[in-house]
Parts: C-alpha cells; sequence; structure tokens
C-alpha cells in the first residue's frame, strides 16, 4: 500500500479539497494534504453513497427485495434487481432455477451490461481518450465528442439503446421492471419480441468490436504513460466460472495476487462473509474491505472489468476471447496493473455481452413459458453478481413474518474504495506538487477515479464538466487559496 | 414502454418513485401506459439521457413530464427549444439539451417540446409524496386526460396553445390557468 494515506504529521500540513457542489445520486470529494513545501502527503477519497438504504430495505417483505433495490441507481438497477432475486430465490428454495429463467436473466443481465459499459465509455470517458486529459473544459464532453466524431458519438448512443431494448423486453421496462421473481421469472419472452432484438444484430456486433479497437488503441497509443498512469500492485477479486471461465451472472469466487498467484479458488459465493472483512476508517462513510486471509493492510483489492480479465482463465465467446488474448500478452500473461486499461478490459466485455446476447437469442429455451421453481423455505438468502462496477453483493436475511430483518450491500464501488485512493495518490504525487491547482490537474485526478467506474463518476464527470469548489487551507484552517469551477466550465 | 409504429406524442417521464415527490413523472407514466393508447409513445426512466435522443420521431410532438422545484404549487406547460447544455452535473440531461443532441445527431429541425412541470418540494428516499405534489399529479393528470381525449392528430396543437414560453421561477401556475 502507497503510504501516503496517512500522512505521519498532518497538524502541519495544508488542505486541498476537491469537491462537487450540486446534488448527485452519489458524490465524493478529494482531499489533498501538502506539506510547506507543496508536496502531496496524504490522499483521501471520500465518497457518501447509499448510506441509509439497508436500513430503507428492512421491514419490507422479502418478495419486495428485487423491486425496491432498483432505486438505488438510475444506471445498475438490473444489477441490483438480479443480485436481489439470486438472494430471495435462497429464500423461497429456488435457487436452481429452470434453463429459461436463468437464460432470461442472464439475457437481462448482459443487456444491462452493454448498456452501462456503453454509457461509461462513451459518453463518460470518450472525451478524455478523444481530446486528452487536459485539453480545455470547454471541449472535453459528450457533446464535443458528437461534433467533432459524431460517428462514434452515435455508435455509443445505439449501443446503449440497443441494451436498454433487451432489459425492456425482459423486465417491461427500461427501468424499475419487475422479472426477477422468487424462484424464477414472471415474464417469457414473446417470439416477436425476440425478433424485434435480432434485427440489425450485426451492427450491434460490429460497434461493439470497433468498441474495443477505440479502447485498445487510445490505451496502446500514449505508453508508457498510460500504463504509469494510476497504476499500483494489488490484489483481485472477481467470480469466474468453475472451469475458469469469464462468468458475470453466477459463479465461484478466484482472488489473485499481484503476480497472478491464486489466493483462493472455487470458493461458494454463499461464503464470501468468510473471506471478505471490511474495515471502518473515521474519515470516510464507505467501508473498506480487504481479503480476510491477507488482513486489512495487504488484503485490499480490485474488482470490476480489469480483475475479471485479470482472473479469468479464458472467455467462452470467439471474438472477445480473441481480444483477451491480446489483453492478456500485453500483460505478458501477469495481471494488468494500469488503471487506465479498466477502459480496454470492459469494452472486451462489452464485446463479450454482445455475443452472448446474439447466443441467448438463437436459443430456444429463451421463449420457453418455464419460468419458476420451488423449494424449502430459508431466513437466509445470498445473492452475488458480476454488475458493471464489479462483485455485488446482496445478503438478507428474513423473520417469521417474511420481513427483511437485516440487509447487506456490499456493490463495487465499496470494493474499489482502496483501489481507488491509490490511483488519486499516484496521479497526485506526479501532478499535484504546485502551490496553484489548476483546472487540467484535477481533471488527472477525475480521470484516475473515473477509470474504475464509481456511481460518483456521475458527480467527478459530469459529462465533461464538473462543478468543483478547491480549496487549500493551511494547518490553522487558513484559506490560503481557492479555486470555483461551474457547471459551464467556468473559472472563478 | 409502450410500442407504437407511428406515434402523434412521445412522452418522457422520469424520476424515482422510492423518493417522495420525485416519482410524480413515472407514476404519470403508469397512468398514460394504462391507456393503451396506439398514437401514444411512454417512454418512463429514471433520469432523461442521452440515448433518448433516438426515442425522438422527427415531427412528433414531444411532452416531457418530470417533478419540478420551478413552480411552487399545480403544474405548468412550458414550450422547448433546443439549447446547449449549460447545467450538466451528471450523465443525466436536460430535456432542452436533449433536443439540441437529437438536431446534432439525426440533423433534423427538433420537433414541438413541451415541458410538464409537476410541482415537488420533497426528495427524501423512502418518504411518500407530499400534500403539494400529490395535488399537482392529480391536476396534470386531468390536464393530460383532457388532452388525450381530444383526437390524436389535435395533441401537438393543443399542447401549443396551452403552454407558456419560459417559466418564472417560483410562480404558481394552476391547472384552471392552463
Amino acid at each position: 500500500m502507497n503510504n501516503l494515506e496517512t500522512a505521519s504529521n498532518p497538524e502541519n500540513l495544508k488542505r486541498v479539497v476537491i469537491e462537487p457542489i450540486t446534488r448527485v445520486e452519489g458524490h465524493g470529494k478529494v482531499t489533498l494534504l501538502t506539506d510547506e513545501d507543496n508536496i502531496v502527503q496524504q490522499a483521501r477519497l471520500h465518497i457518501v453513497e447509499f448510506r441509509g438504504f439497508e436500513r430503507f430495505i428492512q421491514g419490507r417483505p422479502y418478495w419486495d427485495a428485487p423491486v425496491v433495490v432498483q432505486r438505488l441507481c438510475g444506471i445498475c438497477p438490473v444489477s441490483h434487481h438480479l443480485a436481489a432475486g439470486k438472494a430471495i430465490d435462497r429464500i423461497v428454495g429456488g435457487s436452481a432455477l429452470t434453463p429459461a429463467a436463468r437464460k432470461l436473466r442472464e439475457l437481462a443481465h448482459y443487456g444491462q451490461l452493454l448498456q452501462s459499459h456503453a454509457l461509461h465509455f462513451f459518453m463518460l470517458c470518450s472525451p478524455d481518450l478523444l481530446f486528452g486529459f487536459e485539453s480545455e473544459v470547454a471541449q472535453r464532453n459528450f457533446f464535443a465528442v458528437v461534433d467533432k466524431y459524431p460517428d462514434i458519438a452515435i455508435k455509443g448512443i445505439r449501443l446503449r439503446k440497443y441494451g436498454q431494448e433487451v432489459i425492456a423486453a425482459v423486465l417491461g421496462k427500461r427501468v424499475h421492471g419487475t422479472g426477477a421473481i422468487p424462484g424464477g421469472m414472471n415474464k417469457a419472452l414473446e417470439a416477436a419480441e425476440r425478433d424485434t432484438l435480432i434485427t440489425d444484430f450485426e451492427h450491434i456486433l460490429e460497434w461493439s468490436k470497433d468498441a474495443v479497437d477505440l479502447a485498445r488503441n487510445s490505451f496502446m497509443a500514449n505508453l508508457p504513460h498510460n500504463d504509469r498512469f494510476g497504476s499500483m500492485r494489488s490484489n483481485y477479486l472477481s467470480l469466474v466460472r468453475e472451469d475458469g471461465a469469464l462468468e458475470l451472472y453466477d459463479g465461484v469466487f478466484r482472488a489473485k495476487d499481484p503476480d497472478g498467484n491464486i489466493i483462493f479458488d472455487g470458493v461458494s459465493d454463499q461464503e464470501y462473509h468468510q473471506h471478505i472483512r471490511e474495515e471502518v476508517r473515521n474519515w470516510s462513510y464507505m467501508k473498506f474491505p480487504y481479503l480476510s486471509a491477507l488482513g486489512s493492510e495487504a488484503g485490499w483489492y480490485r474488482v470490476g472489468p480489469l480483475a475479471r480479465m485479470n482472473n479469468c482463465d479464458f472467455i467462452d465467446t470467439p471474438l472477445a476471447e480473441a481480444e483477451r488474448q491480446q489483453y492478456a500478452e500485453y500483460g505478458k500473461d501477469l495481471p494488468v496493473e494500469a488503471s487506465l486499461a479498466y477502459h480496454w478490459a470492459r469494452m472486451i466485455e462489452l464485446l463479450h455481452c454482445a455475443e452472448k446476447i446474439q447466443q441467448l437469442l438463437d436459443d430456444p429455451d429463451i421463449l420457453s413459458s418455464d419460468l419458476l421453481v420451488k423449494g424449502n423455505r430459508t431466513s437466509e438468502g445470498i445473492g452475488v453478481i458480476e454488475a458493471t462496477r464489479g462483485t455485488l453483493i446482496h445478503h438478507y436475511e428474513v423473520d417469521d413474518n417474511d420481513l427483511i430483518r437485516k440487509a447487506n450491500l456490499i456493490v463495487a464501488t465499496t470494493h474499489n474504495n482502496q483501489a481507488m485512493n491509490e490511483a488519486i495518490r499516484q496521479v497526485a504525487q506526479e501532478k499535484l506538487n504546485g502551490e496553484e491547482i489548476d483546472e487540467p490537474l484535477l481533471n488527472n485526478i477525475e480521470v484516475a477515479v473515473r477509470a474504475y467506474d464509481p456511481c460518483l463518476s456521475c458527480a467527478t464527470h459530469a459529462v465533461g464538466k464538473m462543478p468543483l469548489r478547491v480549496e487549500l487551507v493551511n494547518h490553522k484552517g487558513e484559506l490560503v487559496h481557492s479555486l470555483r469551477r461551474d457547471s459551464d466550465g467556468s473559472l472563478s | 414502454m409502450a410500442a407504437s409504429a407511428d406515434p402523434k406524442l412521445v412522452v418522457f417521464a422520469w424520476g424515482n418513485l422510492s423518493r417522495a415527490d420525485d416519482g410524480a413523472g413515472p407514476e404519470i407514466a403508469e397512468r398514460l401506459r394504462a391507456l393503451r393508447l396506439d398514437e401514444l409513445l411512454v417512454i418512463e426512466d429514471m433520469q432523461l439521457q442521452i440515448e433518448h435522443t433516438a426515442d425522438i420521431v422527427p415531427g412528433v410532438p414531444v411532452l416531457f413530464i418530470d417533478a419540478s422545484v420551478a413552480i411552487s404549487e399545480g403544474f405548468a406547460l412550458e414550450r422547448l427549444k433546443p439549447q446547449p447544455d449549460s447545467s450538466v452535473t451528471t450523465h443525466a440531461l436536460c430535456p432542452t439539451a436533449l433536443l439540441q443532441l437529437f438536431e446534432t445527431t439525426s440533423r433534423r429541425p427538433s420537433p414541438a417540446a413541451f415541458q410538464l412541470h409537476i410541482a415537488a418540494q420533497n426528495f427524501e428516499l423512502g418518504e411518500k409524496p407530499g400534500v403539494v405534489n400529490a395535488s399537482a399529479t392529480e391536476a396534470a393528470w386531468v390536464f393530460l386526460a383532457d388532452l388525450l381525449g381530444r383526437p390524436p392528430g389535435d395533441w401537438g396543437q393543443a399542447l401549443e396553445r396551452s403552454s407558456v414560453e419560459r417559466l418564472e421561477p417560483m410562480r404558481s401556475v394552476s391547472a384552471t390557468a392552463i
């Protein structure tokens, strides 16, 4: 772990605060402590997210959970819906789904990953990649991409829309659908709905391949900078299929160390709490998960596309597997450490999801109406899924009146908490060693955070124009320097 | 989403049902879907987002429906024009920016567009809609029911006649005013 998280003498440091000033779903601020020589000594990413939601679920009927949890987020409601659905399956003894129900859930999941990955890459990150991290703020937004690279922008819009249409076909609506119910699904896919999704699918596959090309070429075009930017040695955690394939809906846990050695493998998702602990630190609302076998100091890890790509042995769809092999070759068969490689891994997953959607739409099971199973009622359910941003864990305990007594949600942004702090420190050490804080330097920090696609990316990117207030405060609490950036990009 | 091959009106309604008054848009969307009108394309989401530009149909009027703090009670119908975005704070868009994006990506003029503002005050997680918002939602629904009771070919003109160019912040607009 980098030694800058807690400075040895914070009382003698100046404080630089980077904080969004508008109301968003989840927001963060960055605090940098510099010493008298303006050298960054401490960096912390504070995230305010999901507070109170676990309590909000308590007292509700368990079958309500998959519907209600979708309102956590407007971007990944389907991931929460499915993770909660998997947990509730356990409570009714219905985790061994029928083939049709399983495939419908997978179809919705791949649609969700496709649309969310497209949103993040094309609409939030492409301005950085196409115009440069330190380009003019007026240019660094999706509308500028539409102006200058309309073909890329339109592909992004259509990929996103296609993913939403897949979700709507399976769950009834783009958001807040009600497909997953305890032990299965409540609606079969109609042949007409399937046929609509198949129409023009070749374009989706082609655009997905183009997206991988763009992500890979952007990464490779600026080496060694991109390899070094926010890079770190870490452990990696994800689900994999039992044979080691990339698995996004249902698998077993695998953890690797920075050298690619297995820490554990084949662990049931029902045993997550035996291998993952969460540490509370007094300066952050978010917990810091770690692998219990390694302890809190050495056991932090990364999740999400980079971790999944580093952890899996292969991908079971041909186009994505070919791309993964290039990725593995770049990493010399060791885990790729660069934070910016998240974008590359993310687009390989996008291509994989497109291929999976095609496979599922061609599968006769997808139209079956055999959608429900039942079993023995239990009082506890755990559902784990590889969501867009990484491993998503829902854990519920239910009382005899069918009401949720306890809920524990560990979301991907939480898993990546330590990693995002580390990435910020890396960038801050290199870029923010002056007394004057300018906007391009701030964006480098945002770029590092954004690579992880955290929920606070809404705030940290703002489609290119993140409202910020920057303050330098000395150890006496005196304001030394301040900088404010408004939502229109103007500085004051 | 209600499918329609040849809509006469595209409706976008958004918000979060778990956040008190913010659920006004989805509430109205649910009622609109229940009407099962072939000429009405209803799109509900949590936020208005960039890909919604692909749902706009050239030449077909658009009605945006959202909870709003721009008025203190009742509802208001605002005429919208495309505008480059100047207030983006997340990946979510304001309606005028979406219209601008439509013109840029399609290279066609934006259709006539309107926003139905429903007065809202409270957005706390887990709370129910307040009295002011509930009353405003019902008033807005009466207005929409009247609109949709007319021939579909008249919907756009009726919206045009009922709309105002620009909302005055915090100005009260009641159903009877419209």
